[in-house]
């Protein structure tokens, strides 16, 4: 996929996600569907300066997504997934043994785990960014 | 590894972001190589010889101490 292509469905994406937010503020649900747009309007402008740097660094002839960049990605990858995977298996193997009865909302509950892998990603990605 | 990358670049007068446009590269990658802190992969540790009409070994030298 080239640039061009990644940066249309990147936009795509998020007026899609726009109008989701939209539509959740004219059906009443102001507290998810303000937080959503908050959101994409910050990740609009972001991968707006963000696309603009790597314009230029294309013009001139450079790679930002060069053989460092993806060996930093597969290791943070690598590292955040195995923490993740050991994390989950202890917790299991904690509720298993001692059981306590835990009421969750599973689409919440989702979306803490999958924010820990991201944030767990980023921050190993950063600090091999450093370290390489 | 070691390399004599910031060497070479400074006698030619290149600046890192000269060497990155001609390796196709990041800066931070250059930088990272002068540094010792990144090995590059065989395809560019050539590209990067070439640029300096010499061989891998003569940019390149592994270390004893057995380095990954």
């Amino acid at each position: 996929m080239n640039q061009k292509k990644s940066i249309v469905i990147k936009y795509l994406v998020l007026s899609i996600l726009g109008l989701i937010a939209i539509w959740q503020i004219a059906s009443g649900k102001y507290d998810f569907g303000v937080g959503l747009l908050a959101g994409l309007i910050i990740a609009g402008t972001s991968l707006g300066i963000k696309n603009r740097r790597l314009s230029k660094m294309f013009e001139k002839g450079m790679n930002p997504y060069d053989e460092r960049v993806w060996m930093i990605a597969g290791k943070a990858s690598y590292v955040s997934l195995r923490i993740f995977a050991i994390t989950c298996a202890l917790i299991v193997l904690a509720g298993s043994i001692w059981g306590p009865a835990v009421q969750v909302k599973t689409y919440n509950f989702l979306g803490i785990w999958l924010s820990v892998l991201l944030l767990l990603y980023i921050l190993f990605y950063y600090y091999y960014n450093r370290k390489m | 590894m070691e390399n004599r990358l910031k060497e070479l670049r400074e006698r030619v007068g290149m600046t890192q972001e000269d060497l990155a446009a001609q390796a196709g590269v990041s800066r931070q990658t250059i930088i990272s190589l002068e540094k010792g802190k990144y090995n590059p992969s065989i395809n560019l540790a050539y590209k990067l010889s070439r640029l300096f009409d010499l061989t891998i070994e003569e940019l390149f030298l592994l270390k004893e101490s057995g380095d990954q």
